[in-house]
């Protein structure tokens, strides 16, 4: 979610860049108007440069120049055929003095307090933004050649620069150089011939402006700009903060409840049962919460229908099997009662009907089983766990199984030489072991424990062995191995004996089907694993890899 | 008086119910046999008999409604349940039960048989005038304060006494004739179950769980009857440092 934040104030913040990419435009815009300018200027000098043709060049020039009287904002000179300056606007006006401080003053400090009524602020914005975007520009275009300071034609009285030089020879002349005081405008030049009826040239108009004014406009439109930019990301940020609260947190909500589920150890059942929340909102977060609202609820109802499933086919098997048993029991009573009279018959049917007893008590056997493997996942995860300090456990199991082993009497191991000889059991514990407990159900661990247990000492010839180390190559986890000396697992079957209804050892009555499979669903349920192998000696040797926790 | 000990049976399959009315008859008992609840109630008003075998789920009226119905009228009957299903003993554990006794399905015909008799002889010692303590041949046995009357199937204490069903009574005594000696959860029920040839050992928990309620109702030391971790059961005996 975090990650779909960032994404959408990435492209809110990106949607802003388009403001700096109007600066780009704007220096386009300042060469049309330099352009404009530059026009403007040549007007000028072609209606000054008309007035003065055919007069006296130099009478007329200061008339002309009084009249105007500083008005236009131009400085206009002008110049005769030799270059001598005749008339200039910025000394021979009455206004000289503002035109002179537009010109080489230093006007930005006092234009900008005009322009934009001295804000600091405004100023500080101006500089952290335009410098690096300029510097990038600069960096960016071909560099161009320096350009000759405005202070050209300070105190000359004889102008001769390129632009005069080309309007005295009938030209039009025109010439750019850079505005005093480190200002980053620059003067612009126009010098247009003055030409006689006789076509002869007497002279030149030179027209000079400074682009500080355009400079001072695109200024005040720069920082337009920046403020704008500034608002937008502020808005920008606002507003993915926004759309995270209203998008990305309950997209969270929907996620975390969703992953409360698959945690491992998580109680699945509990989780589905509490439900899902639903979101009252008309959009497709509140859809999907909805769908997942329903799904939730179909797994409630399917886990439901399993577990019924499970206890009505259970009833129903019972009762026939009930009947089956009352039944044979009433035939074994009669038979049993009606002895010698018929001779051998009974005698003879008695097995059959033993037959019908016994199967029908590994059914109810096999269901019982079949239950609680169905409902074994459910089951660990409703029982409490607590850390079980496994080795005092073990050295218990292995001294009651060691007294059970001792007056071993069961016959009904199928195996060939094991049977009624007394089994010593031994166990050997890592003292790593000593340290650690497990995080299960105590009785649950035992169960298992025991089934392995039960199982060996039903194999076994003469001894079973409890071994206990750390984790083979991983941390936090525990072996504990259960081997006897019996015939052992057939090595193609080490895997299949824990599938349910695994046959291969169904020999002995009371280890057909689901005891292995049960083990398996309990150690598994508790992040473990659980194999068999056969010793060297040819016993089996089942082996459980659990994690562990710290001993409280 | 009718000699005659009538035992009704009541379950709505005829497989079931037909070899159990057999063993009944060939045992000595009076048998009626009724397939649904409603019948029975209907035939118990009229006249009620020495003890029910009932089963629980049934069409129209279920085992259970059945008895809270015959209970409801006053009439008291002793009543053996069966039951196919683990939810079913749940439910039974919060019904109360009095001194009734249930068998899971499928069951042994020869356990149902000891079960029918037990509960009879109880129900009779019940009905006698006066406690069974002189009655008896056996003497009851004592642990603690606690005394357990075999023939009666109760168990006293300070004069309050709690009906136990025969698995409980079992249990108990055999926890009870040597107290302190560990007794395995197979050990338990082999001895709740002589009959049976498979019993559950977990169920051995359920049964003790009950016993202990039962003896907390008298107001019995807590954990009389302690679990060995691993091992099994044994009853403590009060000052008993083991």
């Amino acid at each position: 979610m975090r990650r779909l934040s960032f994404r959408l104030l990435i492209f809110n913040v990106l949607l802003i860049f388009l403001p700096i990419g109007s600066f780009l435009y704007l220096d386009t815009f300042e060469t049309q108007l330099l352009e404009k300018l530059e026009r403007a200027m040549v007007q000028e000098g072609r209606v000054m440069a008309s007035a003065l043709s055919g007069r006296d060049l130099e009478a007329e020039a200061l008339r002309i120049m009084a009249n105007l009287a500083g008005r236009v904002e131009s400085r206009i000179r002008v110049v005769d055929v030799e270059g001598r300056l005749l008339a200039d606007s910025a000394v021979d006006s009455l206004a000289s003095a503002a035109d002179t401080n537009t010109q080489t003053g230093d006007p930005r400090i006092s234009s900008i307090q005009s322009w934009t009524e001295g804000s600091a602020r405004d100023e500080l914005l101006y500089q952290i933004v335009v410098p690096p975007v300029r510097r990038a520009v600069d960096v960016l275009s071909p560099p161009q050649p320096a350009l000759p300071s405005a202070e050209y034609y300070s105190g000359e009285t004889l102008l001769s620069g390129p632009e005069i030089d080309a309007a005295l020879a009938g030209r039009y002349g025109a010439a750019t150089r850079v505005s005093t005081g480190g200002q980053r405008s620059v003067t612009l030049y126009s010098a247009i011939p003055v030409i006689a009826a006789d076509g002869s040239v007497r002279g030149a108009v030179l027209v000079s402006r400074s682009t500080f004014r355009i400079l001072g406009d695109l200024y005040s439109l720069r920082l337009d700009i920046i403020r704008i930019f500034a608002f937008s990301v502020t808005a920008a940020v606002v507003l993915s903060i926004l759309l995270s609260l209203t998008i990305t947190r309950p997209l969270r909500k929907l996620r975390d409840r969703t992953e409360l589920l698959l945690l491992p150890g998580s109680n699945l059942h509990e989780a589905v049962r509490t439900g899902y929340p639903s979101l009252r909102r008309r959009d497709e977060i509140g859809d999907l919460s909805r769908s997942l609202q329903e799904l939730w609820q179909r797994l409630e109802s399917r886990i439901t229908l399993i577990d019924d499933f499970s206890a009505d086919i259970l009833h129903e098997v019972k009762n026939p099997l009930a009947a089956i048993r009352s039944s044979a029991e009433v035939v074994a009573t009669e038979l049993g009662e009606s002895v010698p009279s018929a001779g051998a018959p009974a005698a003879e049917l008695a097995p059959f009907i033993d037959t019908i007893l016994r199967e029908t008590d590994r059914i109810n056997r096999l269901l019982g089983e079949l239950r609680e493997i169905t409902q074994i996942d459910t089951h660990l995860e409703w029982e409490e766990r607590e850390p079980v300090a496994i080795a005092p456990l073990l050295r218990e199991l292995a001294e009651l199984y060691g007294r059970r082993g001792e007056s071993r009497t069961t016959a009904t191991s199928a195996s060939e030489g094991a049977g009624v000889a007394p089994v010593t059991v031994s166990a050997a514990i890592d003292p790593a072991v000593e340290e650690v407990a497990l995080s299960v159900n105590r009785d649950r661990l035992r169960q298992v424990l025991g089934n392995l247990l039960d199982n060996a000492l039903d194999f076994a010839r003469a001894a079973i062995r409890i071994e206990s180390g750390p984790g083979r190559g991983m941390q936090d986890r525990i072996e504990i191995a259960i081997e006897d000396d019996g015939p052992g697992v057939p090595p193609q079957e080490t895997e299949r004996i824990f599938h349910r209804f695994y046959s291969g050892r169904s020999e002995r009555a009371g280890h057909d089907g689901l005891g292995l499979a049960v083990c398996r669903a309990i150690i598994e349920g508790y992040g473990g694993t659980i194999r068999a192998e056969n010793t060297p000696e040819g016993g089996a040797r089942f082996i459980l890899v659990l994690p562990t926790t710290a001993i409280p | 008086m009718d000699g005659a000990v009538r035992v009704a049976l009541v379950d709505d399959e005829r497989p079931i119910t037909d070899p159990i009315a057999f063993s009944l008859r060939k045992a000595g008992y009076e048998t009626e046999v009724y397939h649904d609840g409603e019948s029975a109630l209907a035939a118990f008003r009229q006249r009620p008999p020495n003890l029910v075998v009932l089963d629980i789920m049934m069409p129209k009226m279920d085992g259970l409604e059945l008895c809270r119905r015959l209970r409801s009228q006053g009439i008291a009957l002793p009543i053996i349940f069966l039951s196919s299903r683990d939810e079913e003993i749940d439910r039974l554990l919060g019904f109360e039960m009095g001194g009734d006794d249930y068998l899971s399905k499928p069951f042994s015909m020869r356990e149902l048989l000891a079960r029918v008799k037990a509960l009879l002889r109880r129900t009779g010692a019940a009905d006698a005038p006066g406690t069974g303590a002189g009655r008896g041949t056996v003497t009851p046995l004592r642990v603690g304060d606690i005394e357990i009357d075999t023939d009666a199937a109760i168990c006293r204490r300070d004069g309050n006494s709690v009906p136990l069903t025969l698995t409980e009574l079992r249990i108990l005594s055999s926890l009870a004739a040597e107290p302190g000696v560990i007794r395995s959860r197979s050990q338990l029920m082999a001895t709740a179950f002589p009959e049976d040839l498979y019993t559950n050992d977990r169920a051995a928990d359920s049964h003790i769980k009950r016993l202990r309620r039962k003896l907390e109702i008298l107001g019995d030391v807590p954990d009389r009857i302690e679990s060995v971790y691993g091992m099994g059961y044994r009853i403590r005996l009060d000052g008993d440092s083991r």
